[in-house]
């Protein structure tokens, strides 16, 4: 509220009391003179619009600002627990597959396994794995990085007939240069004869 | 290192030679070995100005171990000038002197054992950093005159050895099994090491992802990628081995498939040429010393088994190796002889087929498994890996299994190729 009206309003008031009070009129005082004061210019009113709208824009754009970081706050968390449920399925469905003594061919025992990895794999079909084949201490070291390579090789195409394309897939054998285990026995040897997956 | 002796050289060659019993062995098959006298050679310690007793005796240490490693030889050293009841058929004295403005000079000499007649006299001459390679050096030329074969003290042998987990490099060691110096730092598993003739070095790492065959184009040049020729290819790449000319890399291509086919690479256009095509397993592909032929192990029978076929990949025979599961061929310098691991009786032993009698003989026995054989340059000795409890080490076997050397204390090597390049 300007100073101009708040002058105007207090005359108004002493007028209006003056005339509903039921006394008897006294005789008329001139009213004390109003200071006149000035209107401001017409820049000072743009300055002040401007600012106003500077204000204005401001807050809207800290609101606008707020709601991205909650945004992407929000999808972070939906990320990470997509990423988290991503890598829960993948730690249950990216179990090794075994194999026979100097052979790649998949055993009936490990299907099952085969068929949960590829139900992980067409649930999160953006996702990429790397096929590891490994061999026991048997064969000779670059022999075995041949054969390591037949069983990632038949364990690939084995989740493609179920469903998976071949970009999903990379190849890789470390035949005998990474076993598990260093005994010379079956049991040690059985558990070095693997196709192992890694999401890449 | 130069030598000087030309003008020095006061030998009757042939009388020399003729003297000695083991002159004349054959290559690959040793004339029977119990027939095989041993030449006595007596090495007596010379004692020179203090300051060089130490190079003095740090050099007739050496000379003494790569003589006794030799073979042919029956060694004593001793600190005094009469051997006392050896009656050696030779003596090799060496005397180390240091001159002012000069690297430091060895004189040898070699006599007749019982008459002290002077066979040979030969100066040489270096700096005491190169002491090692110097007394190898006066090694191998004694052996030379002394056998006819020059010998192998110079040679080295190189293979792949673990660092730490996951991680393998390729290191080389002396015959001696001393001088051990790593010729990779990719911090990455490297495999497979082939040394040309000319000393250049093959090897298969995953430094990059998938296995890729590096080497070095130029002798003494920087490692490269050789093959594949652009990175990122989705086969697995494998067993280099380089061609007796130097030119050309046999290797195995692993493929999506599932198959695996040898492969030769020549260095000159980058052209590559597919020798198998058959299915199955074909892998560790090693030359003969001519480069017409090349041996590999291939399980399109079922199991793994050693073959033959031409350079071109033409007809590819199957070698009778009595059935065995086989693998690793290494064809011996004479082409001769096929040396390979075999497994019987639950371990992997050492074998030589001989083409000439379709003969098999194993020269590992005992505890222990044995595997990767790779001939001696002179085709007399295989080297090979030995491990127990999955611990192995490097093993030289001479004469077809009649006498067996620890090749140093390393543990956890594996692949050796043996080179006299340096």
């Amino acid at each position: 509220m300007t100073r101009s009206t708040t002058t105007a309003l207090l005359a108004g008031a002493i007028l209006l009391g003056a005339g509903l009070a039921c006394k008897k009129p006294e005789p008329m005082q001139a009213p004390a003179p109003v200071p006149v004061k000035q209107g401001p210019s017409q820049a000072e009113l743009d300055a002040k619009a401007a600012a106003d709208r500077r204000a204005a824009e401001e807050a809207k754009r800290r609101q606008a600002e707020q709601e991205t970081a909650q945004q992407a706050e929000q999808a972070r968390r939906v990320a990470a627990e997509r990423e988290a449920a991503l890598k829960r399925a993948a730690a249950k469905a990216l179990q090794d597959v075994h194999f026979d003594y100097d052979k790649s061919e998949i055993r009936a025992e490990d299907r099952p396994q085969l068929q949960k990895l590829s139900d992980f794999l067409k649930a999160y079909p953006a996702v990429k794995i790397e096929i590891q084949g490994h061999c026991d201490e048997r064969g000779t070291n670059e022999y075995n990085l041949a054969l390591g390579n037949r069983r990632a090789s038949t364990t690939m195409r084995y989740l493609m007939a179920l469903g998976s394309p071949e970009q999903t897939f990379t190849l890789i054998s470390f035949g005998k240069e990474k076993p598990l285990c260093t005994e010379g026995n079956e049991v040690c040897w059985r558990r070095n004869r693997r196709a192992h997956f890694e999401l890449k | 290192m130069r030598s000087r002796s030309k003008s020095r050289m006061h030998v009757a060659v042939a009388a020399f030679l003729a003297m000695l019993p083991v002159a004349g062995r054959s290559q690959g098959r040793p004339s029977n070995d119990k027939q095989m006298k041993a030449v006595k050679v007596h090495l007596p310690l010379t004692r020179g100005a203090t300051d060089d007793a130490k190079v003095a005796l740090q050099f007739w240490q050496i000379l003494s171990k790569d003589l006794s490693l030799a073979g042919p030889f029956e060694t004593v050293s001793s600190e005094v000038d009469n051997p006392g009841t050896l009656e050696p058929d030779l003596v090799l004295r060496t005397k180390v002197q240091r001159t002012p403005l000069k690297p430091f000079t060895i004189q040898v000499q070699v006599l007749e054992g019982r008459t002290h007649r002077l066979l040979y006299r030969k100066v040489y001459e270096g700096s005491p950093v190169w002491i090692r390679r110097i007394a190898h050096r006066v090694a191998d030329d004694f052996t030379e005159r002394a056998t006819g074969v020059r010998g192998l003290a110079e040679s080295r042998i190189v293979f792949a050895r673990e660092t730490s987990k996951g991680v393998k490099e390729i290191f080389q060691v002396d015959r001696d099994g001393e001088g051990l110096l790593q010729l990779t730092h990719y911090n990455s598993l490297t495999l497979s090491p082939s040394m040309a003739s000319d000393g250049r070095l093959a090897y298969v790492t995953y430094k990059g992802g998938p296995p890729e065959i590096w080497g070095q184009r130029k002798v003494g040049g920087p490692h490269v990628r050789l093959y594949p020729l652009e990175p990122n290819r989705s086969e697995i790449l494998l067993s280099p081995a380089w061609s007796p000319d130097g030119q050309q890399i046999a290797f195995a291509q692993s493929d999506k498939r599932g198959n695996c086919d040898v492969m030769v690479l020549d260095l000159k256009d980058q052209h590559v040429r597919r020798l198998t095509s058959r299915g199955g397993n074909n892998t560790e592909p090693a030359w003969d010393a001519t480069g017409t032929r090349l041996a590999f192990t291939s399980d399109r029978s079922g199991t793994p088994q050693i073959y033959l076929m031409e350079s071109d990949g033409s007809n590819p025979r199957r070698v009778d190796t009595e059935g065995r599961r086989s693998w690793n061929p290494a064809l011996s310098p004479d082409g001769n002889c096929v040396a390979y691991s075999a497994r019987i009786d639950g371990k992997n032993e050492v074998l030589v087929h001989d083409f000439r009698n379709s003969s098999n003989t194993q020269i590992t026995h005992g505890e222990g498994s044995s595997e990767a054989p790779a001939w001696s340059p002179d085709g007399h000795w295989i080297t090979y890996t030995h491990s127990i409890s999955g611990t192995a080490h490097l093993m030289v076997n001479g004469f077809l299994g009649h006498m067996v050397q620890p090749l140093g204390a390393l543990a956890q090597v594996q692949s050796p190729d043996w080179t006299r390049a340096r």
